[in-house]
């Protein structure tokens, strides 16, 4: 069966307003259930897709550090390295701090993808169980379903999760 | 649908937005620190200087 869902392509660049969207639906929803109501599907939906737009934006911005890091010369990580060391230049707490994010970088980024996507899972669950209280038809379920799954497959292979 | 289980997806919802926040937060402060460093990063060493002296010269200005 051809899929109907929309194709999730991350933008290029991380969005300026990235997060802002998902704090203002957050906050919303949180106002609606301090009000004694609560927020209807379709208001789960919104705060949702602007959740998992905003996975895709960090995996997006970690793929350009990946990317950039890669590229670091073995000459100028052993240079902060030594530096980190030494500790021979002045700087404050948070810029040493900085200089030992950098050296850890291959790590820290991949811890983080797997973080993401393990939200990305978290998210398209719940999307499926929106769908089932909305009482959509079986096959329409199914058919979300599967596509959302294939595209969360694709983010695994493209970090290597399992 | 129980009021319930509306009740709980919220709930969900709402811790799924909180880990959401707390991981972009982390990511912005990876990319913060890796675009400071990568700015030194990129210029030539002048001749005359060691890679080590350039970059922490490059570090400690900014």
């Amino acid at each position: 069966m051809k899929s109907q869902m929309p194709v999730f392509v991350p933008s290029i660049e991380p969005s300026p307003e990235h997060g802002r969207q998902t704090r203002a639906l957050a906050e919303r929803n949180s106002t609606i259930k301090a009000e004694g109501g609560e927020p209807n599907i379709e208001q789960k939906r919104e705060h949702l897709e602007a959740l998992r737009n905003e996975v895709l934006d960090d995996l997006v911005e970690l793929e350009r550090i990946r990317k950039q890091r890669s590229q670091t010369s073995k000459e100028d990580l052993k240079a902060l390295d030594l530096m980190v060391q030494a500790k021979a230049i002045p700087l404050d707490d948070a810029h040493w701090h900085d200089v030992d994010l950098f050296l850890r970088m291959p790590t820290m980024v991949s811890d983080e993808a797997v973080t993401s996507i393990a939200l990305y899972e978290a998210i398209i669950d719940m999307e499926r169980e929106l769908d089932a209280d909305a009482k959509l038809p079986s096959e329409e379920q199914e058919r979300r379903a599967a596509a959302r799954k294939q595209h969360c497959r694709v983010l695994k292979d493209e970090w290597g999760v399992n | 649908m129980p009021p319930s289980n509306g009740r709980a997806r919220q709930d969900t919802l709402s811790a799924i937005g909180t880990h959401v926040s707390a991981m972009t937060s982390r990511i912005q402060r990876l990319s913060a620190a890796h675009q400071w460093i990568q700015r030194a990063l990129v210029t030539a060493t002048p001749q005359g200087l060691s890679r080590l002296d350039w970059i922490a010269r490059r570090l400690s200005q900014t």
